[in-house]
């Protein structure tokens, strides 16, 4: 299943970037030598040296048989395997990726609770407007003002690379906003479904504790569905990496997907799209697990379908 | 139970974020002991390019490693006059059409101490030849022979009066043999420059240098290493600079320039380079055929406004084609200065006028409407498309703007699609008085073509004697001008954003990117 979506997801990538306008290897000599150079010496090279000039099916077809074997091929930008490059490279998204996750969890959650909990008073109403804000900016410009704000004028943090453990903080908290917005409105729009329902009053009536009631009945039942948030989010957190790593000179995936793009590297702009969409695949299989785990429910429909 | 499992798997994922930053933290302290322990100065410099390795048959690298790092050397180099100088080559001559002999200085050793020869010089030539694709189509260089030790012989692809200008290009640049592993793989970049790499982290692109005692020259600064970070985005670079971790930026955002410039911790050096904006007309479309039509347009444009307060002034006002400073620009042509009343009286002459009183001028009935296409990569492109569109209204010339990558530009100019393209190139990639006129007007893909230039730039290239070459180059430029079918309409700026501690730092325009030199100093 999941090979199968990888294999459309690529399929249409490798179309489309075809069909966008300019010559491949003028883009790719572009990037790498300038204007000047694309001539037609130098452009017949480049055609030869990475078989450009079979017909776009024939290309397709070898890069396809190669990509199942585990070979996705060489960068035209970088003249090295796409694998190598890209494994060069992830570790450092996936630090980036998971740093912002961890932030949008300590802060949405906590955040998403204590609304419900307070419902319709003040700091629900902050809470609210926060969470407005933060999901109406876009996330570059939210990057600037953090950096202006935290990094120029507090000089909390750097502003680029990842030479100490503060370089991640901007980054990640920049990538981790849009999904607090979300997740924080689950989070407490589940919470007060669950509260409204007739057993928190059947365990109010039973004399439980406020804390037992909202930590056994009502976080267990209101956490279920926001796990099915989160796991769509981590998706959004790869895709909007592209666009952060960029702003904070983060040496992740996303700065390769950029020059990879503009220089037309197929081979490159495959490697980086079948790493989001595995990304996204996989997690939603680590969440249709825990997902199962947490609430047996599902699992026992499940099995009784079949 | 569980919700005890997922706290759990909660905690484990917290764990194993502070285990990554952790690791993060103690390579930090690496680092910061190595700086310390030199006892000396780093000056910090941003690359506008991502480097994945220090090998120089990779364009981008050789261009960090000769012009900013100070690492590698070539055999010649071009100064700031466009004059060649020696470098690591002392003399050369040509003994053939096809053959060029080069002494080489016989005191320089390479940073592991291995000696630098004809041999060395013979493996890294004929190495980068095979490995980087531009390399024989930019300097025409076939092989190289060893004629003793520190004599080489280089023979050329096709008859060539230029190649000492091709051996200053960042791609010829000079590694020790010693510099790949025994499978012909390479692992460090060991020159001959005055800086040596120390490291090199692949993932992040950051390059580490300290300064190489035994480095042939006189070099006169306290600083003692260089750290190179790649940064490719322009607002990142200018960000850097100003939360003081980089000490010098390239190409930073025009709308930074203000705040830079009114800061006293900063520094902005603005400098016009040998990089050209030029127009071309789509000379098979019959309105372009008319050079009234063409050269009403030219004179449409106000060029100083344009550099001034579009760039904000960053570029220069072309005096010609080609930027002043070259020797062999031709600044005694025609300009075309602003003048609206010339472009409207000469569009009349052509027969577009405004006969239906709808604000645009036609001619039999049809609108003259000019779509102009551009590309994204260079900051000012689009600036002057848009700045252009306005003078063109001011005359009643109705005018489309479309900016798109540079490879679909290319494609909509092979095909026709367009009626003029704004375009940039280098003019001096290799300090040669044909270069610029072959690559833009020779070779043009405007259908512009006038035999009289063709046949005066073969003589150009032909010619041995440097004099005569500047004289037909200029001859050709003059006649191309007055035809009017490619324009230049600015001279590119190069833009600096420096700590306010940088001194020395000057700018050369015969430079592929932009040379940081070796006595660049920080107070």
């Amino acid at each position: 299943m999941v090979v199968g979506v990888l294999w459309m997801v690529a399929t249409l990538t490798y179309f489309t970037v075809h069909v966008t306008p300019g010559d491949t290897a003028t883009a790719v000599v572009f990037e790498l030598y300038g204007e000047d150079a694309v001539n037609t010496e130098n452009l017949e090279r480049v055609r030869e040296k990475y078989d450009l000039n079979e017909s776009i099916f024939k290309q397709y077809l070898k890069w396809v048989t190669n990509a199942f074997t585990g070979n996705f091929g060489t960068s035209y930008r970088y003249n090295k395997p796409v694998s190598y490059m890209i494994g060069l490279r992830l570790p450092n998204t996936l630090k980036l990726g998971i740093t912002a996750f961890i932030f949008s969890v300590l802060i949405a959650i906590p955040l998403g609770v204590i609304s419900a909990l307070q419902h319709n008073k003040l700091f629900d109403h902050i809470s609210r407007i926060f969470v407005l804000i933060t999901s109406s900016f876009p996330a570059f410009w939210v990057a600037i003002v953090l950096i202006i704000v935290c990094a120029l004028k507090l000089k909390l943090f750097p502003v680029s690379g990842m030479d100490s453990p503060k370089s991640i903080v901007l980054p990640a908290l920049t990538l981790s906003l849009g999904m607090i917005a979300t997740t924080t409105r689950m989070m407490r729009a589940s919470m007060l479904d669950v509260m409204g329902q007739d057993y928190i009053w059947v365990a109010k009536a039973k004399g439980l504790t406020r804390n037992k009631i909202i930590v056994r009945h009502i976080l267990r039942n209101a956490i279920p569905p926001i796990i099915a948030v989160l796991g769509l989010q981590i998706g959004h957190i790869l895709g909007g990496a592209v666009v952060i790593e960029n702003i904070f000179s983060w040496p992740g995936v996303g700065g390769l997907f950029i020059d990879a793009i503009n220089a037309k590297d197929t081979p490159m702009i495959e490697g980086c799209v079948l790493v989001i969409a595995f990304g996204y695949a996989a997690i939603n299989l680590v969440v249709d697990i825990i997902y199962a785990a947490i609430n047996p429910e599902i699992r026992y429909s499940g099995e009784a379908k079949k | 139970m569980k919700l005890k499992k997922y706290v759990g798997f909660m905690l484990a994922a917290v764990l194993c974020v502070s285990a990554l930053a952790g690791c993060s933290s103690s390579s930090k302290k690496e680092t910061e002991t190595t700086t310390t322990e030199t006892d000396g100065k780093t000056l910090r410099i941003a690359f506008p390019d991502m480097v994945t390795t220090t090998d120089p048959a990779n364009v981008s690298a050789a261009t960090m490693l000769k012009e900013v790092a100070g690492v590698c050397e070539t055999l010649v180099y071009a100064d700031s006059d466009f004059k060649l100088q020696p470098m690591l080559a002392t003399e050369w001559e040509q003994t053939s059409d096809t053959t060029w002999e080069f002494k080489l200085r016989d005191d320089v050793t390479f940073h592991d101490g291995t000696k630098f020869n004809a041999d060395a010089v013979k493996w890294c030539l004929e190495r980068e030849r095979d490995e980087n694709s531009a390399f024989k189509g930019s300097t025409f260089i076939d092989s190289v022979d060893v004629v003793d030790e520190y004599t080489i012989r280089i023979n050329t692809t096709q008859p060539t009066t230029e190649l000492p200008g091709a051996v200053s290009y960042v791609g010829t640049a000079i590694v020790a043999p010693t510099s790949v592993d025994e499978n012909g793989e390479f692992v460090k970049a060991i020159g001959t420059g005055c800086f040596m790499q120390t490291d090199f982290d692949v993932t992040s692109g950051k390059f580490t240098c300290e300064k190489y005692d035994g480095y042939w020259g006189d070099v006169n600064t306290s600083v003692t290493s260089r750290v190179i970070t790649c940064m490719t985005d322009a607002s990142a670079r200018s960000l850097a600079l100003q939360n003081g971790e980089v000490d010098i930026v390239s190409d930073i955002p025009f709308s930074d320039l203000e705040t830079l410039s009114n800061s006293d911790e900063f520094k902005v050096s603005k400098f016009n380079t040998a990089r050209t904006y030029y127009y071309e007309y789509n000379m098979n479309k019959p309105v372009f055929q008319d050079e009234r039509v063409r050269k009403a347009l030219i004179y449409a444009i106000n060029k100083e406004e344009i550099v001034n307060d579009v760039l904000l002034g960053v570029g220069g006002v072309p005096k010609g084609m080609l930027m002043s400073d070259i020797p062999w620009a031709n600044t005694d042509v025609d300009t075309y200065d602003y003048d609206p009343d010339k472009a409207v009286e000469l569009l009349a002459e052509a027969g577009y006028k405004d006969t239906d009183g709808d604000g645009f001028l036609d001619k039999d009935g049809e609108k003259l409407s000019i779509k102009i296409i551009s590309f994204t990569k260079r900051p000012g492109c689009q600036l002057i498309a848009q700045a252009t569109q306005g003078y063109f209204a001011n005359i009643g010339v109705d005018t489309s703007i479309e900016i798109m990558d540079w490879s679909a530009m290319v494609e909509l100019v092979k095909n026709g699609e367009y009626d003029m393209s704004l375009n940039s190139a280098a003019s001096c990639y290799m300090p040669s008085p044909t270069y610029y006129l072959n690559n833009v007007y020779v070779n043009s893909d405007n259908g512009y073509h006038n035999d009289k230039v063709d046949e005066l730039v073969n003589k150009c290239l032909a010619s041995k004697d440097t004099e005569e070459k500047y004289e037909l180059s200029k001859e050709a430029q003059a006649i191309a001008q007055e035809d009017a079918g490619i324009y230049t309409v600015a001279l590119y700026g190069a833009v600096f954003g420096l700590s306010k501690g940088v001194t020395n730092f000057e700018y050369n325009a015969a430079a592929h990117d932009f040379i940081v030199p070796y006595n660049t100093d920080l107070a």
